[in-house]
């Protein structure tokens, strides 16, 4: 099991105050239905990006994740771009051939779909979303 | 370049900031403009479901929505509205508890709402009007508002049906009453109590409430839904999206 680190200074110092008052409001909530992941559920992956959408509504990566033959693809979903630079991501947080590991909420019927939860990047800073209530 | 031209907006921009909380203040209303962000936990530090798990649908209302649940469950790209980009509008714009933000702009017979989901924008009149007759209806309808001592309190009618998994008819009307407290650290909460009135939908009017919390300083950022979507065209990838 991937143990993730702390909070990466690095991505939250630019906007340490935000992210501290939006610690303190509570848990994040998706706006889009995010019943088709299984919330008991949490499965871990680490491979190398292939495709990044950094957008609204939501943001999603490829991810290509060594297998015993030949890699296996699966598709990470994250929240919104607005949420994420709120966040202090950047555009370039995630980038085409970046090394990365996801933790998140499988999908139920395809287990290579995930809900991103936590993340660690390339060069090791991470960052984890709020826990979301059902 | 830009400066030559930011520089005498933002000076603008200030005085009408300045001007606003003026007649705010000279009216003897409370002032609620700044930015607000919608909190899923209540000044109790309990949490709040801003919506009841079960509304008290007609009967025939009741049917319908869980014949949509089924096909929802069986095929969710093809039946969430949502993943359509539609806005929220009301009433569920205001009962929103993701954290997304939104800015009140508080003027001389308007309250304006604008909100980074969807860059939605309400407007809420609180200059005496009454709400126009045949008006066509729209996400957000048509809102007015006086203040009942330092509660605002808002009428809106004109609402456009039509939301499958948050149904409402033409006969709804929301009475909204908006107040400031306070939390147990003395932080400025909004309180939006919100009754929905709606004789074809709901075999009585109910009552939802949502909390807002002020956040100095942050900015409301801009949030088009159909970003990914155009993503998607560009990168060839409109086919491998699963989740919409």
């Amino acid at each position: 099991m991937i143990r993730f680190r702390r909070h990466s200074l690095r991505i939250a110092a630019r906007h340490l105050a935000v992210v501290l008052v939006l610690a303190l409001v509570g848990p994040a909530l998706a706006h889009h239905s995010v019943s088709n992941f299984d919330q008991d559920k949490r499965s871990q992956i680490t491979g190398v990006v292939a495709y990044v959408s950094f957008t609204n509504p939501h943001s999603y990566f490829d991810i290509d994740v060594k297998g015993e033959r030949r890699a296996e693809k699966y598709k990470v979903f994250a929240t919104s771009k607005v949420a994420l630079l709120r966040y202090g991501w950047r555009p370039d947080s995630v980038k085409v051939g970046d090394t990365i590991s996801i933790e998140g909420w499988p999908d139920r019927t395809n287990p290579h779909y995930l809900y991103m939860l936590k993340i660690r990047f390339a060069d090791g800073t991470e960052w984890s979303r709020n826990e979301i209530p059902k | 370049m830009i400066g030559r031209y930011l520089a005498p907006v933002l000076g603008l921009c200030a005085l009408a900031l300045a001007s606003s909380s003026a007649s705010a203040e000279k009216s003897g209303h409370p002032d609620f403009s700044g930015v607000w962000m919608p909190t899923a936990i209540g000044p109790d530090g309990k949490s709040n479901r801003s919506w009841p798990r079960n509304p008290p649908f007609l009967p025939a209302v009741k049917k319908a929505y869980d014949e949509h649940r089924v096909r929802a469950k069986a095929d969710p790209e093809d039946f969430d509205e949502e993943r359509d980009c539609l806005p929220y509008g009301m009433p569920y714009q205001m009962l929103l508890v993701a954290q997304y933000p939104f800015e009140i702009i508080q003027t001389k017979g308007r309250v304006t709402m604008i909100f980074e989901l969807h860059n939605d924008v309400r407007r809420i009149y609180t200059d005496g009007r009454a709400i126009p007759s045949g008006l066509r209806p729209t996400w957000f309808g048509y809102s007015t508002g006086n203040w009942d001592g330092d509660t605002l309190a808002i009428t809106t009618k004109a609402v456009r049906d039509g939301s499958i998994t948050r149904p409402h008819g033409p006969k709804l009307v929301i009475a909204e009453r908006i107040h400031r407290i306070m939390d147990s650290e003395g932080k400025p909460m909004l309180v939006d109590e919100m009754t929905i009135d709606d004789p074809g939908t709901y075999s009585r009017p109910f009552t939802v409430k949502n909390y807002f919390r002020q956040h100095p300083g942050l900015e409301v950022g801009e949030y088009f839904c159909s970003e990914d979507l155009w993503h998607q065209n560009l990168s060839g990838k409109d086919t491998d999206i699963p989740w919409r």
